[in-house]
């Protein structure tokens, strides 16, 4: 063996023990694992939501989408990370259909959720089960249980393949056996409409919701992550930050999550982000931005005026 | 097709290859004893190793230019150029050999196998339509000569696979990006197969690239560059690496050792270097 020739490199890798056997099958956590299911359950930092930011937040919104009402079109404007992340690059939103890379999500975290009931040991075999299970249940038109049982056999077998590579990706990222880990898998869509404007609605989706109990606290704080495909990009913040914005602006400000993490398998990366006033602010903006140009800052009322009595 | 056998795993699995005397998953597998374990300074020195090298080429970019991606094709020079940019008779039988692979390793059968490999492609957007469209295009005899090859391929690859176990946790066309020098440079690849659980102590991955042709020396370099990535995302790098020929049914396999990591990485930051360059193609630009 050469020299490496970066001097970070070490020389003294030879001394191996090869004497542990590894099964291939072997489930177990990794580093990778353990490290973001940490990042996940970290306790709670700053800066922290409050009521008033949440109705500045609210109010700041619904002024930016009434100066884009003459932009949008009678159609419903959905907004979602993808949306904002094409828009971000200047990509044209292409309309939604069912294909095995549109549907590896959906089928992917029921797979996920058959696997750490323990139901079924392997993803494979899982995806396999909610596949089959998904294209007998059929469902309205339009629906992916529909579009399974009008597929034809090779192209289902190819959902069964980008599912099964989806689902191992989550399944090897988290830590599921770590004590007090209350993990929710995959909780339905969030959607925030404006009561002003109903044509526009914003989604919040997250993959993995956590809490952690601990410390005599029977419901620790939230945390969310999303997985993303590729690598992160400088709209990878705004777009963690759009479901804790449906979430602000939606529920009781206890459900708010205090964190918000992305996870690009392909890349093995993390980002973490602590939900606070900046982050979401920086959400709303991107998602007015997404409806049309920059609008006038939000009018102060005046100050009342101090009287001497 | 009319002509296509059936292909079915259960009736095709006891057939031997002549060119594979040992069936394909246990020449992967080899011995669990003894791999070796996983090395964390080694993936570090790796990464920045990589980042000092790019980030000498990196900043020769200008500023604002989309990140360049590199993958498993580029500094290969123009007479085997990214197979995007051609659509031609090898590259659309190796895209339904492709898609037959992942059917047969997803379901553990093929079918039809010109049947199965066509409908695979038409879902798999406008890149397989256009491969779709290029074999309409071919004569009879062309047409008949494809089907020919797809078919005995087909039958091939079921006997040398097989059904993957689902334990080894089998994932097909599992893709890479690995952003270095904060998203200037992204080094991007797809793995076909791959099998085996993220590693704890030991490696336990192995990667299975496809080929469509027989080419040593770009497969040699593909499998590294496979591995590199591999081991710069899961923090481990694989144990094995493989490499199977679509159109021969070979497999081509090699224990990873850290100079197949070096040399990729020398390659990586030579192909950087040529990419990021004051004269590099715009191709290149992500």
């Amino acid at each position: 063996m050469t020299r490496p020739e970066h001097p970070c490199m070490p020389a003294d890798r030879l001394c191996r023990s090869t004497d542990v056997p590894q099964s291939i099958s072997a489930w177990s956590t990794t580093p990778v694992a353990e490290e973001l299911t940490a990042a996940l359950i970290a306790p709670r930092g700053y800066p922290v939501l409050t009521e008033a930011d949440r109705g500045e937040l609210r109010t700041r919104l619904l002024w930016c989408l009434e100066r884009r009402a003459d932009l949008l079109g009678e159609a419903l404007t959905r907004i979602t990370p993808f949306a904002l992340r094409q828009r971000f690059f200047g990509r044209a939103v292409t309309p939604f259909r069912w294909s095995p890379w549109t549907a590896r999500r959906t089928i992917g975290i029921a797979a996920v959720r058959v696997c750490t009931t323990g139901a079924l040991y392997a993803p494979a075999d899982a995806v396999a089960t909610v596949v089959a299970e998904m294209a007998g249940r059929g469902g309205p038109p339009g629906s992916l249980g529909t579009w399974l049982s009008r597929a034809a056999a090779p192209v289902v077998a190819l959902v069964r393949a980008e599912a099964t590579t989806w689902a191992s990706n989550l399944l090897s990222a988290v830590d599921w056996s770590r004590p007090g880990l209350r993990p929710v898998i995959g909780a339905p869509d969030r959607w925030w409409c404006s009561p002003t404007m109903p044509r526009v609605a914003i989604r919040g989706r997250v993959d993995l919701s956590v809490t952690s109990a601990g410390n005599g606290n029977p419901r620790g704080p939230r945390a969310v992550l999303t997985v993303f495909e590729g690598c992160p990009s400088p709209a990878s913040r705004v777009e963690l930050g759009l479901a804790p914005l449906v979430s602000a602006l939606t529920g009781p400000l206890e459900d708010v999550p205090v964190r918000a993490a992305g996870w690009w398998p392909a890349a093995g990366r993390l980002l973490t982000f602590p939900v606070g006033p900046s982050l979401l602010a920086d959400a709303a903006d991107a998602v007015a931005q997404a409806l049309g140009p920059p609008c006038p800052p939000v009018p102060v009322p005046p100050a009342p005026v101090m009287r001497p009595v | 097709m009319d002509d296509a056998p059936s292909l079915r795993t259960s009736a095709l699995t006891a057939e031997a290859s002549p060119l594979m005397p040992e069936p394909a998953l246990a020449a992967l597998r080899g011995d669990p004893y003894r791999r070796p374990q996983v090395d964390h300074c080694l993936v570090r020195g790796l990464r920045e190793w990589l980042e000092d090298g790019v980030g000498a080429a990196a900043r020769e970019l200008p500023p604002g230019s989309p990140p360049v991606r590199i993958d498993r094709h580029s500094g290969r020079g123009p007479s085997s150029s990214h197979p995007q940019a051609r659509l031609d008779v090898p590259r659309a039988r190796g895209a339904l050999l492709g898609a037959l692979f992942r059917q047969l390793v997803a379901t553990g059968r093929i079918d039809d196998p010109i049947a199965d490999a066509v409908e695979a492609l038409a879902a798999g957007g406008d890149e397989g339509e256009a491969l779709l469209d290029l074999l309409r295009c071919l004569t009879p005899a062309q047409r008949a000569s494809v089907r020919r090859e797809v078919t005995a391929a087909a039958r091939r690859m079921v006997g040398q696979w097989g059904p993957v176990p689902s334990s080894w946790r089998p994932r097909t066309r599992d893709r890479v990006a690995i952003p270095l020098c904060g998203g200037r440079v992204v080094l991007s690849d797809t793995l076909d197969l791959v099998l085996g659980t993220a590693p704890v102590d030991r490696r336990s991955v192995c990667i299975v690239n496809l080929s469509p042709g027989a080419d040593p020396e770009s497969e040699r370099q593909d499998r590294h560059f496979a591995g590199l990535l591999e081991t710069l995302r899961s923090g481990a790098p694989p144990f094995r690496l493989a490499t199977y020929r679509l159109m021969s049914g070979e497999l081509e396999r090699e224990d990873v050792t850290d100079e197949m990591l070096f040399s990729s990485v020398r390659r990586v930051i030579r192909v950087a270097a040529e990419q990021c360059g004051p004269g590099r193609s715009e191709a290149t630009a992500a």
